[in-house]
């Protein structure tokens, strides 16, 4: 099987039966990156789209430093960002209810609920809290940084987390009871 | 709470980043159509630099064509000759002229000392302004340069000379007999000079400036005279035109002036589009960029256009035109529904596509749009103002004192100004006038024309000229656009043609 390196070789030269390979490598990961950015399943396929265009665009800038997925899923979210960055308000949009912990364990609930509700979940959030979330717990940046990118005050930012975390928890007691009741 | 919290985002993390979603088929095939169209972009543009490159070409090598055409008239420099006629004398007028006739060539050769001789003898009092040297002359100047080809217009056309002979004898009356006759003496010059007006040979005002000084004639047979490069042909007594000229192509080179002309001219042009199927990505709703519809929400108007047209004359019936038109082409287009897409920057916008290309417009008043979210256009209006440069090929067809002119060649059309006007509409308000520029329009096209044009000759000078004319487009005016238009239209403008 030809490794990732020489299939970005081939793809700096324009081959396209690389791209494909590497689309066929990537897409499935950066799909999941593009859907938890996205509202819907559709949203998520444009910004994939306009991701990859990207990055066979840009191919040639890549100097093998550091790694290329890492760089790949960055384009993702900047794509991602780009449809709501300075569009959008991004503060909180929604009341949010504070809830009682019913679970004690990630396991308990990761049982009881699939990873496609999950995303469910996430795509749900409002926009402000959904970039933040995902900014701040998939791509480990800290809040001074989500505030520079989505151009929000820092304060904006862990509140708009501290919300985003309140509402996920609230909906996955919810799902969390109607599949223990399933369940029984 | 906070741990729980934090939880979160453990779990979230934990359950997503592993997970793995095969994205749907579509979206790979719409990635392999754009890179596609990419990859022509590119090549077009490496073929648009060779396009340009060999339009650039053309255009040089027809101006290279018609200059060495020029050239190769004034090469046979010709040297108008007046004659002064002295009826009560009785005199015999001898003119020379440029025309040579091969069928008809008579080789005499003689010198100026036996011309001299001769005239002496028959008592042939020469009333020219020409200068033939004698024997004297031909001493010093036979060092001089055959042919001095650097006369000015105004030279050549000051350049006269004229023979008088009062009584002939037996050889020379044959000689004037056979040139009235319209035959030729071709005579080889081995050393000719032509001398400007301000020359002290001209200084003379009773008659006409003389330019042309032949020191010396030599005997050749006309083997050597047929071989030979320069030879001075002499015609028959009514013209009035002596021609150094080049013997190589005789025929051709005698008694055709290149004449120029140029035509201001204003008209009227009446468009229509031709609009054909352009690109579409796959798996994506024609929202707002369907052929069909974009044809019919468009109406082209009737613009003014003007120029300059520059005639050249090949032959006696054929020319070339070029010249430089500019035009406009209006388009008012009826209110529509469009709709919001993500634009080149990555910004979701509205776009207006219409069939010179698109445009992405932003609401003032409504919230960023989303895709496929959808507003109203009102009244519009596209305007595009194009150069036109014309390379065409006509045929003169004279009847008295009209023309008619065929006419039917190629043009290149380069974009000057584009513009497209409209106003968003939101709820019953409009928003206000939106001025933006076309995208997808190509910088040139090529279009086809053909045309009859009639003049009327006022004077030798001045003619009224009309032509109505079609244009039909060869390539079209834009490119990576929902719709590819090819603009015709039928043509008809006036002016008046100035001869030189």
């Amino acid at each position: 099987m030809q490794s990732i390196q020489s299939l970005i070789y081939d793809c700096k030269k324009g081959n396209r039966q690389s791209q494909a390979k590497l689309y066929a490598l990537l897409s499935p990961k950066m799909m999941v990156v593009c859907l938890c950015y996205s509202r819907n399943t559709e949203e998520a396929e444009e910004s994939l789209q306009e991701g990859f265009m990207r990055v066979f665009e840009h191919i040639n800038t890549f100097k093998f430093e550091g790694s290329f997925e890492g760089w790949v899923r960055k384009i993702m979210v900047n794509c991602s960002l780009q449809k709501y960055r300075a569009k959008q308000p991004m503060y909180a949009l929604v009341q949010v209810e504070n809830e009682e912990n019913i679970y004690s364990s990630n396991e308990t609930i990761t049982t009881n609920l699939s990873t496609k509700e999950l995303i469910t979940l996430v795509q749900k959030l409002p926009t402000a809290y959904r970039l933040v979330f995902n900014l701040y717990v998939f791509e480990n940046m800290k809040h001074k940084e989500i505030a520079e990118l989505l151009g929000i005050s820092e304060g904006t930012s862990k509140s708009n987390l501290f919300d985003a975390r309140s509402i996920l928890q609230k909906a996955i007691t919810q799902q969390s009871k109607i599949a223990k009741q399933r369940n029984l | 709470m906070d741990e729980n919290l934090h939880n979160i985002d453990d779990l979230f993390k934990d359950a997503i980043e592993p997970h793995t979603t095969p994205p749907s088929a579509a979206v790979w095939e719409s990635i392999n159509y754009k890179l596609d169209v990419k990859h022509t972009e590119q090549l077009k543009k490496k073929y648009n630099h060779l396009k340009k490159l060999v339009a650039l070409l053309l255009l040089l090598l027809s101006s290279v064509v018609v200059y060495e055409l020029y050239k190769t008239q004034n090469t046979a420099a010709t040297i108008v000759k007046t004659t002064e006629n002295n009826k009560t004398d009785k005199n015999k007028q001898i003119t020379t002229q440029t025309a040579t006739s091969e069928t008809e060539k008579v080789n005499n050769n003689f010198t100026a000392a036996d011309i001299s001789k001769f005239l002496d003898k028959q008592n042939t009092r020469v009333t020219t302004t020409n200068t033939i040297s004698t024997s004297k002359d031909v001493a010093t100047n036979t060092d001089n340069a055959t042919l001095n080809r650097t006369i000015t217009k105004q030279e050549k056309k000051n350049t006269k000379t004229t023979i008088d002979v009062e009584d002939n004898d037996e050889y020379f009356a044959k000689k004037a007999k056979a040139i009235k006759q319209k035959r030729l003496v071709n005579v080889k010059i081995t050393t000719a000079k032509l001398y400007s007006d301000e020359d002290d040979l001209t200084n003379n005002e009773d008659t006409d400036p003389i330019n042309l000084s032949v020191n010396k004639f030599t005997k050749i047979d006309k083997q050597t005279a047929d071989k030979e490069s320069t030879i001075l042909g002499l015609q028959k007594s009514n013209l009035n035109d002596i021609a150094i000229a080049n013997n190589s192509k005789p025929k051709k080179a005698v008694g055709n002036k290149l004449h120029f002309s140029i035509t201001p001219i204003i008209g009227s042009q009446y468009s229509f589009a031709r609009i054909e199927e352009g690109e579409h990505e796959p798996n994506r709703p024609r929202r707002g960029n369907d052929r069909d519809e974009i044809q019919k929400d468009e109406k082209h108007q009737s613009t003014l256009a003007f120029g300059l047209l520059v005639n050249i004359d090949l032959g006696k019936r054929l020319g070339i035109q070029t010249g430089v038109n500019i035009f406009r082409k209006r388009t008012e287009i009826e209110p529509k529904k469009i709709f919001a897409d993500v634009d080149n920057d990555g910004k979701i916008k509205y776009k207006y596509n219409c069939s010179s290309g698109y445009t992405y417009l932003t609401s003032k008043v409504s919230t960023t749009p989303a895709v496929g979210d959808s507003i109203y256009t009102s009244n519009s209006s596209n305007t595009l103002s194009y150069l036109n440069i014309p390379i065409a090929v006509t045929y003169s067809i004279p009847i008295k004192r009209f023309s008619i002119i065929p006419t039917a060649g190629v043009g290149l059309n380069f974009l000057l100004h584009q513009k497209i006007q409209t106003n968003l509409v939101s709820g019953s308000n409009k928003e206000g006038t939106v001025t933006s520029t076309v995208q997808g329009l190509q910088k040139m096209y090529l279009n086809g024309t053909a045309g009859i044009a009639l003049e009327y000759k006022l004077n030798k000078r001045f003619s009224l000229h009309a032509m109505p004319s079609a244009s039909f487009a060869l390539t079209p005016i834009n490119k990576n656009t929902p719709v590819k238009s090819f603009y015709n239209s039928f043509n008809v403008q006036a002016g008046v043609k100035i001869s030189f």
